[in-house]
């Protein structure tokens, strides 16, 4: 497959920060000596390029991205067709490894803008706080929220695609994701209305949505699931809107202790070493669950002698999730609060007494 | 003019502060334990600096890649708000 490589004649200055790997980037004149040698009309003729629409747009100090972006929606549209082979081959090449990074953190940046444009309109108050040196907290009408976002890396994208037997990348909707943590469902579902009535002034399109609020699953619930297709960069952003208490519930970490393992030393000797595996209740009690106790796959014949004890922690899995999401829906969480903290902590007990005997390199490799 | 600012955090702690915020990008490096072993952050204070920030943070994690291969190790890129003060402390 071809793709518009950024061309090493296109920049000759060794200055030029685009493709030059040294690091010495930051607070050096040279890359703005480098900046200011651009040639605009060049660069234009060679508009095909989306490096070079990232370099002017660097020159000019101007937002890329308030109207849609032909070269970049062109540039996405050429990935989106690439296969597992087409990624593997990239892989070893810095110039068309770095353009998709460029692209792909260009989408990630623009659409966390926009979604936090959101948020802040018709708040006068809107505030942060700092805890125990994290800064997550944006004050929002008097409450807390957080919002995040997270981009998936070339290894892990090739992964998935493998393990979901996916042709191209158009199929993985989930390379740029962001999280909105609301103080309960109620907030998260008055967030999700003003993001829904918002994203046509940002040039965005909601394409597909998993309202675990309003509809439940069985076995989770409290989270809304948005699928945003950018107009500006034709990218596709999933942003999950949700209950931070059962977000804090479900992804409660879980350390499993597997006593201690050799450890072979540079000079030859050996030591023992503590084994653990970290992971959190969701990992664990949702995605490895559900396929341990599936009688059709190969770790429920593995672990027929446990398999009563797992389907107790699934169950249980699920009632905490309700509870909170029950009490959220009442308005009563804050009063049970006290006394569902204390469930979750001895959930966690369970699940890690439990999970030890489970191999780990079987975990591992559910959860890969 | 704005440079790209790369600081670590602070011991700030239980501070409450009003205004606006500038984006943070902090790249992590963990390994198979979900250790970090690495990370180091960047800041875009306004939207015209996205296309600077994109191509820097892409080089360091193309570097750290290399650095730290998969899947002994994992590189997370992840996106949050920080407090302009910290930015001008490290200007």
């Amino acid at each position: 497959m071809e793709i518009n490589n950024i061309k090493s004649s296109d920049y000759t200055s060794p200055n030029d920060f685009i493709i030059s790997n040294a690091k010495n980037y930051i607070k050096n004149t040279w890359v703005f000596e480098g900046i200011n040698n651009l040639d605009d009309k060049k660069t234009l003729d060679n508009n095909k390029d989306l490096a070079n629409d990232l370099l002017l747009a660097l020159k000019n100090k101007k937002d890329l991205f308030t109207n849609p972006n032909d070269q970049i929606i062109t540039k996405n549209e050429i990935f989106k067709k690439y296969t597992i082979q087409d990624f593997e081959s990239i892989k070893n090449d810095e110039i068309a490894k770095k353009e998709f990074y460029n692209l792909y953190n260009s989408i990630l940046y623009n659409n966390f803008y926009d979604i936090y444009d959101i948020l802040k309109e018709g708040n006068n108050d809107f505030k942060y706080s700092i805890n125990n040196d994290k800064i997550r907290d944006l004050s929002y009408q008097n409450d807390s929220i957080s919002f995040y976002a997270i981009i998936k890396t070339l290894d892990r994208i090739i992964e998935k695609m493998k393990r979901k037997n996916k042709t191209n990348l158009s199929e993985i909707t989930d390379i740029v994701r962001g999280r909105i943590d609301c103080r309960d469902i109620n907030q998260a579902l008055e967030i999700y209305n003003k993001i829904k009535n918002s994203l046509n002034l940002k040039n965005k399109e909601l394409i597909e949505e998993d309202n675990m609020i309003i509809n439940p699953r069985s076995d989770y619930m409290g989270r809304i699931h948005l699928l945003i297709k950018d107009k500006e960069t034709g990218g596709i952003f999933e942003l999950q809107i949700g209950s931070k208490n059962i977000t804090d519930f479900i992804e409660k970490s879980v350390v499993i202790d597997y006593g201690t393992k050799e450890n072979l030393n540079n000079n030859g000797t050996i030591t023992y070493i503590q084994d653990n595996f970290k992971s959190n209740i969701h990992d664990l009690c949702y995605k490895a669950l559900n396929k341990i106790l599936d009688p059709n796959s190969p770790y429920y014949k593995k672990y027929n002698s446990i398999i009563p004890k797992l389907q107790e922690l699934k169950k249980e899995y699920v009632e905490i999730q309700k509870e909170i999401f029950e009490n959220e829906k009442n308005s009563s969480f804050e009063q049970r609060k006290n006394e569902i903290n204390k469930k979750i902590n001895n959930y966690v007990l369970k699940v890690q007494d439990t999970f030890k005997y489970i191999d780990k390199n079987d975990i591992e490799s559910i959860l890969s | 003019m704005k440079y790209l600012v790369i600081s670590f955090q602070k011991n700030n702690k239980n501070k409450e502060v009003k205004g606006f915020f500038i984006m943070k990008i902090r790249v992590t490096v963990k390994d198979k334990d979900n250790n970090i072993v690495y990370y180091e952050d960047f800041f875009i204070k306004d939207r015209s600096e996205i296309a600077e920030i994109s191509s820097i943070v892409s080089d360091k994690i193309i570097e750290l890649e290399k650095r730290y291969p998969y899947p002994d190790y994992e590189v997370e890129q992840n996106v949050s708000f920080e407090i302009p003060s910290n930015l001008n402390k490290n200007e």
